[in-house]
């Protein structure tokens, strides 16, 4: 089964063009960068990962506070956010309760305080890169039946003073900013 | 006979392959700034007009609001539209009391489809909605047919990724046609 090679290379020609359409036309994406990957494809929470209020080294903190911008219903979501940094990288646990029982969360390490802008943007360590991770820091969990849940997350690198503040949202409702943590 | 049957099955493959590439998802920055209702707004029993600000929208593109009311059911939702360059308007039933999830689907300046979800709160005590640029447009009413989720509005409409496999497919089968005939050509001169 072989094609004349013109009409191969043609054939080739006709599947790079239709790639290269991919990459700026209309696909499926979520709002607030996120691709639906995370949740399916990327590890959010490294439940062997000593949490970050365990590390020794440069260690901040942050209570969550609730957002203007949370679901209706969520005054009652209180917790805490760890970052520690040292040689070996970065570490970030958050601990949160009050949440609606067995729901999926996402949260993000932003480049922006609570105070502006709700966090701003996502951190990122390539400001041209990726929108997922290892460029930027995502975590993960669904909440206990009682509404509560955590996160641990690790990376390679130091984030150093770019990421202030993290975020914390519903998966199915990520315009929801829903409560927010500045480390300090 | 066999030799052409191999070559339609290699052309199938191709095609196959082109709509299936076509269809990878890719990153999007389209972002949603505001709302009236917004994310977690109260906003006031009655309101009608929906309107999302976003960054930078592609206007050629249509815009899509579905909205699920307190009890869960779909709401009815008429044809969203654009106010202006990175606004989009939609006409809903007034509202009543309860939370409402709202899902928007637009494509950004970048030309990525960009979809979102949020919820916001109705309420007695709830403020005015602020329908901005969305007061202006006339708004097409909506119908109980509206009643629809995103996944049903948009279906009849062919996403431009299989547009582009699509017309990828048209020119390999032009140029599988123009090098056929070039090869009956060299076998076959003209006297």
């Amino acid at each position: 089964m072989r094609l004349p090679r013109p009409a191969a290379t043609l054939a080739a020609l006709t599947l790079v063009l239709a790639t290269a359409a991919c990459g700026d036309d209309e696909t499926e994406t979520t709002a607030d960068g996120m691709d639906g990957m995370d949740m399916s494809g990327m590890v959010l929470n490294d439940p062997d990962a000593t949490p970050a209020d365990e590390l020794d080294g440069d260690l901040e903190t942050g209570d969550f506070t609730v957002l203007d911008t949370a679901p209706p219903g969520s005054d009652g979501v209180v917790g805490e956010a760890w970052l520690a940094q040292s040689d070996d990288g970065t570490t970030v646990t958050i601990r949160l309760s009050g949440l609606a029982p067995d729901t999926d969360y996402v949260s993000h390490l932003h480049a922006q305080t609570c105070e502006e802008d709700n966090g701003g943007p996502h951190f990122k360590f390539d400001l041209e890169g990726s929108d997922v991770p290892p460029n930027e820091i995502h975590l993960g969990f669904t909440s206990s039946a009682d509404g509560s849940g955590e996160a641990t997350i690790t990376s390679d690198e130091q984030v150093g003073d770019g990421a202030p503040a993290v975020v914390v949202h519903p998966a199915d409702a990520m315009d929801n900013r829903l409560a927010c943590a500045d480390f300090s | 006979m066999r030799r052409l049957l191999l070559r339609a099955l290699a052309l199938l493959a191709t095609i196959l392959a082109a709509v299936a590439l076509a269809a990878v998802p890719a990153s999007a920055h389209g972002e949603l700034v505001d709302g009236s209702p917004g994310p977690g707004d109260d906003v006031a029993v009655g309101t009608t007009v929906l309107r999302l600000e976003f960054t930078a929208l592609d206007t050629g593109g249509a815009p899509l609001v579905a909205m699920r009311g307190p009890s869960g059911d779909l709401l009815p939702v008429g044809q969203a539209t654009y106010g202006d360059e990175g606004t989009v308007c939609a006409l809903a039933s007034p509202l009543e009391a309860g939370v409402h999830e709202l899902t928007y689907s637009v494509i950004s300046d970048d030309g990525d489809r960009q979809t979102g979800t949020y919820s916001f709160e109705v309420s007695e005590a709830g403020s005015p909605s602020e329908p901005g640029t969305c007061a202006s447009p006339t708004l097409e009413e909506p119908g109980p047919e509206d009643a629809r989720t995103i996944e049903q509005k948009s279906s009849g409409t062919l996403p431009a990724g299989v547009l582009y496999g699509l017309g990828g497919l048209a020119v390999l089968v032009g140029g599988l046609v123009v090098l056929r005939i070039r090869s009956d050509r060299r076998r076959h001169p003209a006297a």
